[in-house]
C-alpha cells in the first residue's frame, strides 16, 4: 500500500514534469522575503539589475571555497561591471550565531558586492540549493539560465564567459 | 473583514499564549491505579562509565518502590559505557543477549540512559528518556493482560542447576505469533560507577541482566496461524545449568529469573513474570 | 503506512486544486524544481581507529525535494530515504517516506502555509525551527502559518502546530506570533533618516499535557501545562555603524534538561558593529539563563528545540581548527565574541601590490552565576526554583576560549595563500558531557597555499599543525595517555569547472599510545556539471564532532568508500 501509493505519487508528479512544454518552460527568482546587511526586508522576486544579468552566489561565513569564490570575483568585479553591466548578489546562509559578522566580513573584505541574508535558509530552499558554494546566472529578462556547484580556480573565467555571451543575446543553456 | 479576522487571530494567539503558574511545593500525589494483573517489564539500558545512569536507575528505584511486584525492572548493560576500562571499570557486564537487543532496538548509539517500557513502539518510539518511565507503566499498568504466566524454580546446588516450569494462560482468545523468553538476573551486585562528576567505586547495580535460557529472542510459544481460546494452558519447562565461571561470581541468593511473553510482530511485551531462583 | 496514504491524499487535492480552479493555464504557467542528494558509504571494519563492523555493508541517506509553483500557488514535498542510516546518524530515522510537504498561497497581503514549514523569530531565542540534512536535524512544524504585510514597514507573523520527531511529531503543541515594524518604512517623516530603526515582539507558547513523572516513590512533579516565551528586538543602524539587541524570557518549564527546576528563563544578545570599505568590527555579548525549550519535557537528545540558541563563537572550517567545537550551553552561558576585518591596502609595504587581509577572532562562553536559594536547597536541585543569579556577572567556569588569526595574501597572479594561528581552550566535561575529563587546550597553524599552473588547473596545498594538551584518549581513564599532537597535509588539484582530485592524510603522531598513532588518510575525486555534483571518497575518518548551524553531531570513525551525489533541477 505505501509502495503503490508513493509509486503513484511519483507518476502523478513525473506526468506533470514532463507534460509541461519544456520549449516555453522559464525559471525565475521565487518570491521570498530576506533582509539586506542593513536589516531591510527584501522580495527576491524583485531583484533586478536594469535588464543587465545577475550572478546570484550563495555563500556562508564557514565555507572556505565560497570566501574563495567571491574574493576571487571582487578582485575583477569592477571590471566586469564596467564591461557587462553584470551584478553579483552574495547571499549568505550564515543563521543568527553569524549573520551579525557577515556586513563586517564583506566591507572588511572590501567586496562591493550586493548582500543578503537568508537566516533560516528560506530562499536557499526555494532555490533548491543542496549545497555551497551554489552560483546561479539570471539573464537580462530575469529568467535563471544557468546554475553551477563547487568552486575551483579558474570557474570565475567561465562564469564571465557567459556572462558575455548572454549579453550577445546567446543560449547558454547548454553549458 | 480580512483585517478584523487577522486582528482576532494575533489576539488569540496572545491569549493562547498564556503560561500557567505552579506554586510550591511544585509537587503532587501520585493517585492509585486499576490493575488487573498485567505486570510491566522496565528494561533499563545503562553502563558503569554513564554519567547520568545513576540518575535513572534511581527513577527506577522510585518506581519499585511505589508499583512493587507490578513492574519488574531489568537493567541491560550494552554499549560503549558498559565496556571494561581497567583500572577503574574492570568488569564487564555485558551480556551478548544484551548487545543482541542493544543493537536491534539502536539504543546506545544515540545516548545512555535510554529505557523501554515492555518494548512498546516498535519500530518508532522505544527509546525512553527515564523521566517518561513513570508516565508510560502508569498508563501500562491498567491494561488487561492477554496471558498470565506462572513459574515454579527448583535450584539443585549439586549440579548448580535451575529447573523451572511455565504456565502460560491465556485471558483473552488472541491469534498471535507469541515467543516467550527466560532470563537469569542478579540483584545487588556491588562495583565502581561513574555518577555525574565522581566514581561511586561500591555503588550498588541493581537487577542486572547475567543470561538468557534461551537466547536474545527466546522460543515460539504459538505460531499465529490459529486462535488461541480463552482459557487455554500452555506448559513449558526449562534447564539451566551455572557454569563454573558464573558460580564464582553470582549470589544464588540475589539471582532471579524473569519469563515473559512478547508479540512477534511487534515485538511488545504481553505480560512478565519475576521469581527467585531458589 | 496510514500517515503515507493520508499524505498522498493529501497531495492529490492539492495538485488536483489547480486543475479545477484553472484548468486552462495550469501547464503552461506553472514551474516544477526540486533537488535531490544522495550520500552512501561503504564501511570496512577498523578496529585500530574503532570503526564498527557494520552487518548491512552499505548505508545510505538521501532525500529529493520537489517545489511546484504556480503563479501564487506553490506546493511542495521531501521524500527521505535512511536504508539504513549512516553510521552518527539516528537510527529512528531508518525507513523512507514523505517527511515534508506544504502548500501555500498567497492573496493580497496574505500567505497561508498548511503543511510543513520552517520559521524563525528575530533571531530565534525562542523560536526557530530548521533543518540541517546533513546533520540529521529537523524540527520542521507541522501546521499552519499566516504572514499578514498590511502595509509597507509591517510584517506579522502566526503560527501553530507541532514539531517533527524523527518520522514522528512531537507531543507539544507550539504556537504563537511575531510582529515587525520598520520605522522608516512606517513613518514618512523617518524615510529619508539616515538612521534607520527596526523594532519586533513575539510571543510562543507551548502546551503539553501533564505527565506522571515522579519526584519520589509517593509524589510526582506539578507540572505547566502551558509555558510561555516573549522576546522584543530592536536594530538600529546608522551609516557605517550598526546595532542590534534582542531579550527574550521563558516562563518556569521544568523539564529533564534543567532537572525539573521551576524557575524562568532569560536571554539577551547584544552586537555593535562598525564597518566601512577594507575594515570591519564587531563585537557581541550574550546571556542564556536556563533556556532550554523544547515541546517534549523529556527529550534530551538534540530533537524537538522550539528555539535556537546560537553560539557566539567562530566556526572554524579547517579540520583540526574545527576539531574542538563548540555549542551553547542552554542551561546557562555567559559570552562575549569580538572580530576585526581588515584590508591592508594595495601598495603599501604590508599590504604588496595586492592588497592583505586580516582577520583577528576572540570569543570566550563562560557559566552564569549561581548561588544557592538557601542553605539547605542545593543549587538547581528538582522541584524547587533552582538557584539565584546575578544577571551582570561572569560564572567561575570556563567553557570554552578561541583566539585565531588570519591572513589571507596573494603573492602574485600564481600565488595565494592564507596562513592562520588558532589557540583552543575547550571544557570537555561540560561540553562533551564527559566529567572528570580535563580541559584541552589547543595551538593550531594552518598554511593554505593555491598556485594556478594555467587559467583552469591549480594545484592546492593545505598544512596543518594541531599541539593538544589534556585530549585524553579514554575520557575516563588518564592512564590510556593522551593524544596530544596531530599534522595534516592534503594536496587538491582542480580543473575548473568540472573536476577535483585530492590526497589527505591526517596523522596523530604525537598520540601517547604507540597503537593509536594512526593515520587517517583519504583520497577524493569530484566531478560538477552544472548543478549536479557527484563525490567519492575512499579512507579513513576519525571520530569526531561535526557542528553546522548550532547543532552538533558525533561522527563516529569510519573506514571505506563513499559517495555523494547531489543535484538541483
Amino acid at each position: 500500500m505505501k509502495k503503490t501509493a508513493t509509486l503513484i505519487l511519483c507518476i502523478l508528479i513525473a506526468s506533470i514534469a514532463f507534460s509541461q512544454n519544456q520549449e516555453n518552460k522559464v525559471k525565475k527568482l521565487p518570491s521570498v522575503i530576506i533582509k539586506d546587511i542593513d536589516g531591510k526586508s527584501i522580495n527576491t522576486a524583485e531583484l533586478s539589475n536594469n535588464g543587465k544579468p545577475i550572478i546570484i552566489s550563495f555563500w556562508a561565513l564557514w565555507c572556505k571555497p565560497c570566501q574563495k569564490e567571491l574574493s576571487t570575483i571582487a578582485e575583477v568585479y569592477e571590471d566586469w561591471q564596467k564591461e557587462t553591466g553584470v551584478k553579483l548578489i552574495a547571499v549568505s546562509i550564515d543563521d543568527s550565531r553569524s549573520s551579525a559578522r557577515v556586513k563586517p566580513t564583506a566591507n572588511g573584505n572590501n567586496w562591493g558586492y550586493e548582500v543578503l541574508l537568508d537566516v533560516n535558509h528560506d530562499f536557499k530552499r526555494a532555490m533548491n540549493v543542496n549545497q555551497i558554494p551554489h552560483t546561479f546566472v539570471l539573464n537580462g529578462k530575469g529568467e535563471i539560465v544557468w546554475q553551477h556547484t563547487s568552486f575551483a580556480e579558474g570557474s570565475e573565467l567561465e562564469l564571465i564567459e557567459l556572462i558575455r555571451k548572454l549579453n550577445k543575446g546567446e543560449d547558454i543553456s547548454g553549458h | 473583514m480580512k483585517r478584523f479576522l487577522f486582528i482576532f487571530s494575533i489576539i488569540s494567539s496572545l491569549y493562547l499564549s498564556s503560561c500557567n503558574k505552579i506554586n510550591e511545593p511544585y509537587t503532587l500525589p501520585i493517585p492509585v491505579k486499576d490493575w488487573y494483573g498485567k505486570k510491566i517489564l522496565l528494561e533499563d539500558y545503562t553502563g558503569h562509565k554513564c554519567q547520568n545512569c545513576p540518575a535513572a536507575a534511581a527513577s527506577a528505584a522510585n518506581i519499585k518502590e511505589q508499583y512493587g511486584e507490578k513492574v519488574i525492572i531489568l537493567a541491560v548493560h550494552a554499549g560503549y559505557y558498559a565496556l571494561p576500562s581497567p583500572p577503574n571499570f574492570p568488569e564487564d557486564f555485558t551480556t551478548s543477549e544484551g548487545n543482541a537487543w542493544d543493537a536491534y532496538f539502536g539504543i546506545s548509539p544515540n545516548g545512555l540512559p535510554k529505557g523501554m517500557v515492555d518494548r512498546k513502539g516498535y519500530p518508532m518510539t522505544r527509546h525512553l528518556d527515564h523521566g517518561e518511565w513513570a508516565s508510560k507503566i502508569g498508563t501500562a499498568l491498567s491494561e488487561i493482560p492477554e496471558v498470565e504466566i506462572s513459574v515454579k524454580n527448583t535450584y539443585n546446588p549439586s549440579d548448580s542447576s535451575i529447573t523451572g516450569k511455565i504456565n502460560f494462560k491465556f485471558l483473552k482468545t488472541i491469534k498471535k505469533k507469541l515467543k516467550y523468553q527466560v532470563l537469569i538476573t542478579e540483584d545487588s551486585i556491588i562495583a565502581p560507577q561513574l555518577n555525574a562528576t565522581t566514581i561511586i567505586p561500591n555503588y550498588l547495580h541493581r537487577h542486572m541482566l547475567r543470561a538468557s535460557v534461551n537466547g536474545p529472542w527466546g522460543n515460539d510459544l504459538t505460531d499465529g496461524s490459529t486462535f488461541n481460546m480463552i482459557d487455554t494452558e500452555i506448559s513449558k519447562s526449562y534447564l539451566y545449568s551455572l557454569k563454573a565461571t558464573e558460580l564464582v561470581k553470582y549470589k544464588i541468593k540475589d539471582c532471579k529469573t524473569i519469563v515473559f511473553v512478547y508479540d512477534d510482530a511487534t515485538k511488545e511485551i504481553l505480560q512478565a513474570e519475576e521469581i527467585h531462583i531458589n | 503506512m496510514n500517515k503515507i496514504y493520508n499524505y498522498f491524499i493529501f497531495f492529490s487535492i492539492l495538485i488536483a486544486f489547480p486543475y479545477i480552479s484553472n484548468s486552462q493555464n495550469f501547464m503552461n504557467s506553472g514551474s516544477i524544481t526540486g533537488n535531490f542528494q544522495m550520500d552512501a558509504q561503504y564501511y570496512q571494519k577498523d578496529s585500530a581507529i574503532g570503526a564498527p563492523e557494520v552487518p548491512e555493508q552499505l548505508l545510505m541517506n538521501a532525500f529529493a525535494n520537489i517545489l511546484y509553483t504556480n503563479g501564487k500557488f506553490t506546493t511542495g514535498l521531501r521524500y527521505e530515504s535512511y536504508r539504513n542510516p549512516m553510521l552518527g546518524f539516528d537510527n529512528r530515522y531508518k525507513g523512507s517516506g514523505i517527511a515534508y510537504r506544504f502548500a501555500t498561497y498567497t492573496a493580497d497581503e496574505f500567505e497561508i502555509t498548511l503543511g510543513n514549514f520552517y520559521e524563525q523569530f528575530g533571531s530565534g531565542l525562542i523560536f526557530r525551527t530548521y533543518e540541517e540534512r546533513n546533520l540529521g536535524y529537523d524540527n520542521a512544524m507541522d501546521g499552519v502559518r499566516v504572514k499578514y504585510n498590511p502595509k509597507q514597514g509591517i510584517m506579522l507573523k502566526a503560527i501553530i502546530g507541532t514539531q517533527r520527531f524523527f518520522w514522528e511529531e512531537g507531543p507539544g503543541i507550539v504556537r504563537g506570533g511575531d510582529a515587525e515594524f520598520a520605522l522608516n518604512d512606517l513613518f514618512s517623516s523617518l524615510a529619508e533618516n539616515k538612521t534607520k530603526i527596526t523594532l519586533g515582539v513575539s510571543a510562543i507558547s507551548k502546551f503539553q499535557a501533564t505527565e506522571e513523572i515522579l519526584y519520589d516513590a509517593t509524589k510526582k512533579f506539578d507540572l505547566p501545562e502551558n509555558v510561555g516565551a516573549f522576546a522584543g528586538r530592536l536594530n538600529i543602524s546608522r551609516g557605517s555603524l550598526s546595532l542590534s539587541t534582542e531579550y527574550a524570557y521563558k516562563s518556569m518549564d521544568p523539564n529533564s534538561l534543567n532537572n525539573y527546576i521551576y524557575r524562568h528563563g532569560e536571554a539577551l544578545m547584544l552586537t555593535a558593529a562598525y564597518s566601512k570599505k577594507g575594515l570591519g568590527v564587531i563585537f557581541s555579548a550574550k546571556r542564556i539563563d536556563n533556556m532550554a525549550f523544547k515541546s517534549k519535557r523529556t527529550e534530551t537528545g538534540n530533537m524537538l528545540f522550539i528555539n535556537y540558541l546560537p553560539a557566539l563563537t567562530k566556526q572554524h572550517s579547517y579540520s583540526l581548527s574545527a576539531m574542538y567545537p563548540y555549542a551553547s550551553q542552554p542551561n546557562g552561558e555567559m559570552a562575549i565574541q569580538g572580530e576585526i576585518v581588515y584590508t591592508i591596502p594595495k601598495n603599501t609595504i604590508l599590504g604588496g601590490k595586492y592588497g592583505t587581509e586580516l582577520k583577528i577572532n576572540y570569543s570566550r562562553a563562560t557559566s552564569i552565576d549561581k548561588k544557592a536559594l538557601n542553605d539547605s536547597i542545593a543549587i538547581d536541585e528538582k522541584a524547587t526554583k533552582g538557584y539565584t543569579s546575578n544577571f551582570f556577572k561572569f560564572g567561575d567556569q570556563l567553557y570554552f576560549q578561541d583566539f585565531n588569526i588570519e591572513v589571507v595574501k596573494k603573492i602574485n597572479t600564481r600565488i595565494k595563500g592564507s596562513l592562520s594561528y588558532v589557540n583552543i581552550l575547550y571544557n570537555k566535561s561540560v561540553i562533551e558531557g564527559h566529567p572528570g575529563a580535563p580541559d584541552v587546550t589547543a595551538n593550531i597553524v594552518i598554511a593554505d597555499i593555491t598556485y594556478k599552473l594555467t587559467s583552469q588547473k591549480s594545484i592546492r596545498f593545505e598544512g596543518q599543525h594541531l599541539i593538544s594538551k589534556g585530549d585524553l584518549n579514554d575520557n575516563e581513564d588518564p592512564s590510556k595517555g593522551e593524544k596530544k599532537n596531530w599534522v595534516m597535509g592534503m594536496i587538491e588539484y582542480s580543473i575548473a569547472p568540472h573536476w577535483f582530485f585530492s590526497v589527505m592524510d591526517q596523522y596523530n603522531y604525537g598520540n601517547d599510545e604507540n597503537d593509536k598513532k594512526i593515520h587517517f588518510y583519504n583520497v577524493g575525486l569530484a566531478y560538477n556539471k552544472n548543478s549536479s555534483r557527484i563525490q567519492l571518497s575512499y579512507g579513513k575518518q576519525r571520530e569526531g564532532i561535526l557542528c553546522v548551524g548550532g547543532v552538533c553531531r558525533q561522527v563516529p570513525a569510519a573506514n571505506g568508500l563513499s559517495i555523494t551525489i547531489t543535484s538541483s533541477f
